[in-house]
């Protein structure tokens, strides 16, 4: 579904478009995986989806990953053309404190809850979106639950039997990377 | 035990449920029988007793109401009573047909044999169950609604026939009395739908007002070619001129006649069926939707008042399509002419609450809309059909 | 030391702000006209499989608008994931989608093995194949029970999933010892062989259900009430189901032949023949309904192609007990009875994933419902909603 070659070729002919670079020790797969600026983003997604030669009209999955230690979040968008049956991996990088991208659910409605989802577990702020609001969590959650330096504070749910299960020390505060 | 052992059980179960249900389907017509036996062997007795009340208070000088009073109201106070019994029964027999055709069995605990207790115990603790009644209702409009909705059925058992000679109140009007006070439940849903402070509950109240309100008009105007027919609005009338046979073999009874009989017959199926509220036309009370409908806040006693109003209609409305269509109390075959009046008219009341309860239980619910648009775009229209060449056939026969 | 129970005093954050006081109902409707009236589908109900919430603006009948809310259920998978191992996670991936547990366990699987690039053996994936699909069958048998009940016919339910589906969590508890949660797919292969005589009591299920879907087209497909309640309801084009993200049989309602184990094939699915099922009007209910309903019958084939193929062996591949794939990502998805459900996985060389991301289908197909929706009447609500088929597990996570 995935191919380096299709990606090098996206990286050729879309402008502002590299391929990701190789990180020592560290397997992707699928190999072929392309990079952007986040300003470059929704330009870049727009050409992506109307490109006569690409078609990337479905919008697979976005997701956030927290590189704690290198100090970035990495979104990855995967992408998927329905009829050329071929797919994408889009990747693009945001710093840790402040953390705002373009959003592209205006290119794809699929995008809408994905990028809700991203801004509830982890805090990223995607400018002109509709209706960034949480959706999983509750409003006036405290604090981004994904993110690896995310201290739990007891509130009014919890009941005192977290605590053994693993991650969690002696308190029930989960145990912060190291 | 291990999964083929099982599954021969599954099977066994399976065919046993065969021989269950024509066990059960024997029983319940026996039971029948023997129910409506003890009413019809009531009835004279009743009247023997009532004139040799007459003899003695004319002997020894009572005053004249006294078997008067009895003669009156003691021998309808009785069959009112077993025919307010019989609802009860058709909500078991829903149960076990409920269950037969969703493979599975159905009451069996209560009672012994095959759960026939099982109504009775539901009665009972509905009786003894808290009644709720929810904030920012309107109080009284809330309390009321049951008994608007419940009175209506009860009163539409008064001018039916149970038999020949078998009945409470007999009005000369008899039919136009029963789609009168049918129609005055409607004014029931209404108030529970309004008086619990429930959206659902108004949705439901509402359309079911509507439906009912709707449906009224090709119900009536089916029963109209058996009137026209007939020369009479008294249901002991209708049914005393559908006895005998024409050219020796068919049944007199509406429902063969040519054409007009099975189409108004079905009509009048179709728009009773709706007017009860049962599926496919049971959008009052959308279980999956409204969860209850405008009886969602109901609980205890008001909610049994719900139910047996219901009931009570599907009985009341099968009862008169057995009087109306199917004879009322005419046997089918000549031969079998000595079986009682009241135990063929039993039989055929149950033969249509069979078709009400197969239809529950087999077929979705219809859209709102698609509902009036049935009833004001088809069933409106053949009803006119139907009585103009009833009218025509008059015509025919009197020149 | 114990914590309190439902504290009443919650505890102070750095700098004297209080927590909030509790969860804040909000959604996007802001504006209710004179005419209009706000109506919650709400956390309970009969029809909404499960704990959503949708709130409907309704004029009269008709809906104006509509905002489904979701996080009912939301357990924090993808948090816990981070701190279990491996095999820990696979039980915590059953309870995603509790419908199809199967191929959850295997979209995990997948990704896993992808990093390990572990040798899986040929009966392990026939035996995959035929779980995944009888999985499918099931969760379809659900869809079709509660789909009847959500429109009033009553009686379907009970021959799909009082019956026939039992008859498939009989053969799922022998080969795996759970009805729903199986954790059955391990990475590498299976957990355990099939037992003694189970290839043959598939074979026999499967003679079983022939006649039995005769009498679900009978009861439900052909019947004219259904048929109106469904033709030409929710209507979603071929575009914009693309553009929502659909995928699976509501994709395939509205148009596109998108199957993932036709285009991009996993397992062993290249050696089976069977059709994939497309609808016929143009993406409406009785489309997405035509279409589970003809999987229903393509899975059965495919059972029996692979209960026929189905070698001897080993079924476990050569993996350690404690296994710690190599640093990196992967993404792999797997053909689940909702759509496409993907595995999001980086792993960082410990024992336990760094993040471990679901493509939820049923998350994504959820978004379309507020403009499926307008237009069409309160009854109609129910009737898309049941067409969706969609399973909170999955959407919340």
């Amino acid at each position: 579904m995935f191919s380096t070659d299709l990606a090098k070729d996206v990286a050729r002919k879309i402008p502002r478009l590299t391929t990701v670079p190789e990180k020592p020790n560290f397997i992707r797969d699928p190999d072929g995986q392309v990079m952007v600026l986040p300003g470059n983003l929704h330009e870049v997604c727009v050409n992506l989806r109307d490109n006569p030669q690409y078609l990337f009209d479905l919008p697979l999955q976005m997701t956030a990953v927290d590189y704690w230690k290198e100090n970035i979040f990495e979104l990855v968008y995967c992408l998927y053309s329905t009829k050329l049956r071929q797919g994408l991996v889009l990747k693009t990088q945001v710093p840790r404190s402040g953390p705002e991208i373009d959003s592209v659910s205006d290119v794809w409605p699929g995008m809408n809850w994905q990028e809700r989802e991203v801004y509830d577990l982890f805090g990223i702020t995607f400018k002109s979106h509709p209706y960034l609001k949480r959706i999983l969590m509750w409003e006036g959650f405290p604090g981004y639950p994904l993110r690896k330096d995310y201290v739990h504070l007891t509130d009014r749910y919890d009941s005192g039997l977290e605590i053994g299960t693993p991650g969690l020390d002696e308190k029930g505060i989960p145990i912060p990377p190291k | 035990m291990n999964y083929l052992e099982g599954l021969a059980q599954k099977e066994m179960l399976r065919a046993q449920s065969w021989r269950r249900s024509a066990v059960w389907l024997a029983g319940l017509i026996l039971l029948g029988i023997a129910g409506a036996s003890l009413v019809g062997e009531l009835e004279p007795k009743l009247s023997g007793m009532a004139k040799f009340l007459q003899d003695i208070s004319i002997q020894k000088g009572w005053p004249v109401w006294i078997p008067a009073a009895f003669f009156i109201f003691i021998p309808p106070a009785v069959l009112l009573g077993i025919m307010m019994g019989l609802p009860m029964f058709v909500v078991w027999w829903e149960r076990k047909v409920a269950a037969h055709t969703q493979v599975r069995l159905g009451p069996m605990e209560v009672g012994g044999w095959h759960g026939w207790a099982q109504v009775m115990a539901d009665g009972i603790k509905l009786f003894l169950k808290e009644i709720i009644e929810p904030d920012g209702i309107d109080k009284w409009v809330f309390r009321l609604a049951p008994f608007v909705v419940f009175i209506p059925a009860y009163l539409s058992f008064a001018p039916l026939p149970f038999g020949k000679g078998l009945v409470v109140l007999n009005l000369d009007t008899g039919v136009l009395f029963l789609m009168a006070v049918s129609g005055l439940s409607t004014v029931g849903i209404l108030m529970a739908g309004w008086g619990s402070a429930n959206k659902y509950s108004l949705l439901g109240g509402l359309r079911g007002a509507a439906q009912v309100v709707s449906y009224e008009i090709p119900r009536f105007l089916s029963c109209v070619p058996v009137v026209m027919w007939v020369g009479s609005l008294s249901l002991t009338r209708i049914s005393a001129a559908q006895s005998g046979f024409l050219w020796g073999w068919l049944p007199r009874w509406f429902i063969f006649y040519p054409v007009v009989g099975q189409i108004s017959f079905a009509i009048y199926l179709i728009t009773t069926i709706a007017e009860t509220n049962r599926v496919p036309f049971d959008v009052p009370e959308a279980e999956s939707e409204l969860v209850c409908g405008f009886h969602t806040e109901y609980g205890g006693m008001m909610f049994a008042f719900f139910f047996l109003a219901e009931y009570s209609y599907v009985f009341a409305g099968s009862l008169l399509g057995a009087v109306l269509f199917l004879g009322g109390g005419a046997p089918l075959f000549s031969f079998l002419g000595f079986i009682p009046s009241w135990a063929w008219l039993l039989g055929k009341t149950f033969l249509l609450v069979f078709v009400f309860l197969l239809a529950r239980w087999t077929l979705p619910r219809l859209r709102v809309d698609r509902i009036m648009d049935l009833c004001w775009k088809v069933f409106l229209e053949w009803t006119f059909v139907v009585i103009l060449a009833m009218g025509f056939v008059i015509l025919w026969r009197v020149k | 030391m114990t914590s309190p129970i439902f504290p009443s005093n919650p505890p102070k954050i750095d700098g004297g702000a209080s927590l909030s006081t509790g969860p804040v109902f909000e959604t996007k409707i802001e504006q209710v006209e004179e005419h209009e009236m706000l109506l919650n589908l709400g956390p309970q109900h009969p029809s909404t499989h499960g704990v959503l919430r949708v709130v409907l603006k309704l004029d009269g009948e008709i809906i104006t608008d509509a905002v489904p809310d979701v996080g009912y259920l939301h357990r924090g998978v993808e948090k816990l994931s981070e701190h279990r191992t491996y095999p820990m996670n696979i039980v915590l991936s059953d309870r995603n989608d509790y419908l199809g547990a199967m191929t959850n366990n295997w979209a995990f699987c997948l990704a896993v093995e992808k990093l390990l690039k572990v040798e899986i053996p040929p009966r392990a994936e026939y035996i995959r194949v035929i779980v995944g699909e009888l999985n499918r069958v099931a969760s379809h048998m659900v869809f079709y029970g509660t789909y009847g009940i959500d429109l009033g016919a009553f009686t379907p339910f009970l021959h799909s999933f009082g019956r026939d589906r039992e008859e498939i969590l009989d053969l799922f508890e022998e080969i795996s010892g759970a009805r729903i949660t199986y954790n059955y797919i391990r990475v590498g292969g299976i957990m355990l062989d099939a037992p003694d005589g189970w290839i043959g009591r598939v074979q026999a299920f499967l003679e079983r259900m022939k006649p039995r879907l005769v009498e679900y087209d009978k009861l439900l497909t052909f019947n004219p009430i259904f048929k109106d309640r469904n033709i030409g309801i929710g209507k979603l084009s071929a575009e914009k189901a693309v553009a929502y993200g659909f995928t699976g049989p509501n994709l395939r309602a509205s148009g596109p032949t998108c199957d993932l184990r036709k285009d991009h094939p996993y397992s062993v699915y290249k050696d089976f023949q069977y059709d994939v099922a497309l609808g016929i009007g143009g993406g409406d209910c009785y489309d997405r309904f035509l279409v589970r309903r003809q999987e229903i019958s393509e899975s059965l084939k495919i059972v029996e192609q692979a209960c026929k193929k189905i070698p001897e062996g080993p079924v476990m591949g050569k993996v350690a007990k404690v296994y710690r794939p190599p640093a990196g990502e992967v993404y792999a998805q797997v053909e689940a009875p909702r759509g496409w459900l993907g595995s999001y996985l980086v792993s960082d060389g410990t024992d336990t994933p760094y993040r471990y991301h679901i493509r939820a289908p049923s998350f994504i197909n959820l978004q379309a419902l507020g403009e499926m929706v307008k237009g069409w009447k309160v009854a109609d609500v129910v009737a898309i909603l049941g067409s969706l088929d969609f399973v909170l597990g999955e959407v919340d996570r």
